[in-house]
């Protein structure tokens, strides 16, 4: 059964052996290279960023390895431009001169028509992304890759975050998980479908406890602020308003950004856990173990890094942020490699240029 | 058979997921194959390209087939290694050229991008056709007759203003607006917007001819057309770092004249009310007045005192060139600076314009 390649253990199906020091040489003359052409190397340097972190991710017996070049990048991003970008901008200035000659109800008809269609585009360019993503992703010569062009995706995901946003927006877990099982129930690796069997049950807990926030933020604050009555009670007569003034909104601010930022990283840690799990391909399922402590210890480092560095630690996030992703996932199940044949999926020809035009991170 | 043999490796063909232990042999046609004994593939040379170094590994494609791997170890013989194709690491133009040399060559490129996007336009402008500045007006602001207050009077007077200051032909279109600011501005296309609550705050009407002459000096500098040129070069240049493209286009619409630009404007100002024997110390009172309401300038798109230069300057050269002893002539009588005063309250058509 060598050729069964099994993996019933929690631990190992995927694994990182990469390391900072050797991805530095790779961030650092990437970062040299894109401020020297003045930003249009960036397209390369991702290609290169996800060569290295590709091929430094074992799944089961062998790597990764990413088939993606700079160039489709690069022409992605360009048709981006011309075919979506251009024409925005022009109806934006058609928009706004119409405002500007007193026709507000066109105008605003026109601004209306337009970000209905930037929202359409946004969901065509996170389907497209995924897609480009799996085709370029290789493992043992075999890709993975999408037949859609994410048109349908692109409708689903306007009305879905339309209606998400009823009812004070308690529908938006429905709307994330009908969705992600939407985007990954087209996706294919070698001849297999995903299946995505997404459920909210389970979610909404947490989700609700987002709507409390707000409040448990008050409440921080209030008792972040008994040392200062404290001490402003001993000191009574020095008291500088000025100052307690920016301690209570600095503290205030800080307050509600860490508990509200706990909070919506408590339901990601568990929606992502659970949709992963809920993911399967053929005879394969998935899990992953990142619990919302670990996204924020994520999160709090590349804050660190990034403050500590003076910015320059920038480059070393998508190093961070893949290695994180790799070493929480998990396989389970056999995969015959002898039926894991060839994707017949269509050779996607343009980076994820709509998505990169837009500015959004990976999954 | 091929001249030389030995060497394992391992081989994905692309059809499917499974690993095969392959011998490899060559020769100067190229690589063979050889699974089992027998030898199954030769591939040219020229077909094989290195996909990656992996810690125990080269990873090499193939030209015409998709998925096909094959995986050569680090410590295969050398002969065999410096036949097979050598790496693309950074892109093909920088590994030809060597990362020291491309640096340097990358950074003198855009040094000139730089260099040009932020000079071409002073020297562009100028060239960019005045008919073109016009469709190019008329696109970013259509039609703004509805807000325009006219009467024959007033026209009259406007017109007079204009020619007295600049008697070039075709004449720079002024319109009176109503606009609830202190302000007038220069659009594309050659026109001059003056907006109602400047008329409404002149003391003089010399102090209005100071300003329009400030305006028809932007028009017939070509300063418009240059600052249309800097914001879309700026743009197309910062679009490279940055990914939101979706603003820059936007962002024309709200430009603004380089210090430079609006001295010059100020001195073609001074030099046509000079010619046209007109006082400037009302437009030095103007800005006297100015600087006492509102030291600092609001955070107002197109405001007629963003990005000018320091109030107090202003005033003191418009000061410096008043002639002492010298007969000035009144740009407008009263009857006419009334009738601009009054046009939007007689022109009844127009509406007001909310720009913001």
């Amino acid at each position: 059964m060598s050729d069964n390649q099994s993996h019933d253990q929690e631990a190992g199906a995927f694994e990182f052996d990469g390391s900072w020091q050797e991805f530095a040489p790779i961030a650092f003359t990437n970062l040299l290279l894109t401020i020297v052409t003045l930003g249009i190397y960036r397209f390369w340097a991702t290609a290169r960023t996800r060569r290295y972190l590709w091929s430094r991710t074992r799944f089961i017996d062998d790597r990764l390895e990413w088939a993606g070049t700079g160039m489709e990048l690069f022409k992605g991003a360009l048709m981006a431009l011309l075919c979506i970008f251009l024409p925005i901008a022009l109806l934006n200035m058609t928009a706004q001169r119409l405002v500007l000659n007193g026709h507000k109800a066109m105008g605003g008809v026109l601004f209306l028509v337009m970000l209905i269609a930037i929202y359409f585009l946004v969901g065509v360019a996170r389907f497209r992304a995924l897609r480009y993503r799996l085709s370029r992703s290789y493992w043992r010569g075999i890709r993975g890759g999408s037949d859609d062009s994410g048109v349908n995706y692109g409708l689903s995901y306007l009305w879905k975050n339309f209606v998400g946003s009823f009812a004070l927006g308690l529908l938006i877990p429905w709307s994330m998980v009908t969705l992600w099982n939407e985007r990954w129930e087209k996706m294919s690796f070698g001849p297999y479908r995903f299946a995505a069997n997404g459920q909210v049950q389970g979610l909404m807990k947490r989700f609700l406890l987002c709507y409390l926030a707000p409040f448990l933020g008050m409440a921080g604050l209030l008792v972040m602020m008994i040392p200062v009555f404290v001490a402003g009670g001993l000191k009574s007569g020095h008291s500088n308003p000025n100052g307690m003034a920016f301690f209570f909104s600095f503290f205030g601010v800080l307050a509600f950004y860490i508990i509200f930022g706990f909070v919506v990283m408590a339901y990601y840690a568990k929606f992502y856990r659970q949709m992963i799990a809920q993911t399967s391909l053929h005879t394969l399922s998935f899990g992953f173990s990142a619990k919302a402590m670990d996204w924020i210890k994520l999160f709090l480092g590349d804050f660190g890094l990034v403050i500590i560095t003076l910015g320059i630690g920038t480059i070393f996030i998508p190093y961070r942020h893949w290695k994180f992703q790799v070493s929480h996932m998990q396989a389970y199940g056999e995969i015959d490699v002898d039926d894991l044949t060839a994707s017949t999926t269509a050779d996607v020809t343009q980076g994820e240029g709509l998505l990169d035009a837009f500015d959004m991170g990976a999954l | 058979m091929p001249e030389n043999t030995g060497v394992t490796g391992e081989l994905f063909d692309g059809t499917s997921a499974r690993r095969r232990h392959v011998s490899l042999g060559w020769d100067h046609a190229g690589l063979t194959i050889i699974s089992d004994g027998i030898a199954d593939e030769q591939v040219a040379w020229a077909d094989l390209h290195l996909l990656d170094t992996l810690p125990d590994a080269r990873s090499y494609g193939h030209a015409h087939r998709a998925g096909w791997r094959l995986r050569v170890p680090h410590d295969a013989p050398a002969e065999l290694l410096a036949q097979l194709p050598h790496n693309s690491q950074m892109g093909g133009w920088i590994d030809r050229l060597g990362l020291g040399k491309s640096i340097v060559a990358f950074a003198l490129a855009s040094a000139a991008v730089v260099a040009l996007v932020m000079t071409a336009p002073t020297w562009l402008g100028p060239l960019v056709p005045e008919t073109w500045e016009r469709h190019i007006g008329e696109a970013m602001l259509g039609d703004l007759a509805a807000f325009q207050c006219k009467t024959p009077t007033s026209d009259a007077a406007l017109q007079s203003l204009s020619a007295q200051l600049d008697p070039r032909h075709p004449p720079v279109q002024i319109e009176l607006v109503k606009v609830d600011m202190v302000n007038a501005v220069a659009i594309p296309g050659g026109r001059v917007l003056v907006f109602d609550k400047l008329v409404q705050d002149a003391k003089t009407p010399d102090e209005l001819a100071g300003v329009l002459g400030h305006e028809i000096g932007h028009v017939r500098k070509r300063h418009v057309m240059q600052a249309l040129l800097r914001e879309f070069g700026l743009s197309i240049l910062l679009s490279g770092a940055n990914t939101q493209f979706g603003n820059s286009l936007g962002q024309i619409s709200s430009m603004s004249y380089s210090r430079q630009a609006e001295n010059e404007a100020d001195g073609f100002s001074r030099d046509r009310l000079r010619a046209a024997n007109i006082s400037p110390q009302a437009t030095a009172d103007f800005f006297a007045r100015l600087k006492k309401h509102d030291p600092i300038p609001h955070n107002v798109v197109m405001d007629y005192l963003a990005s000018h230069p320091d109030t107090a300057q202003r005033e003191q050269a418009f000061h410096a060139a008043v002639l002492t002893d010298h007969a000035y002539q009144a740009s407008l009588n009263p009857a006419q600076f009334a009738a601009i005063k009054n046009a939007c309250a007689q022109d009844k058509r127009a509406k007001q314009w909310d720009l913001f």
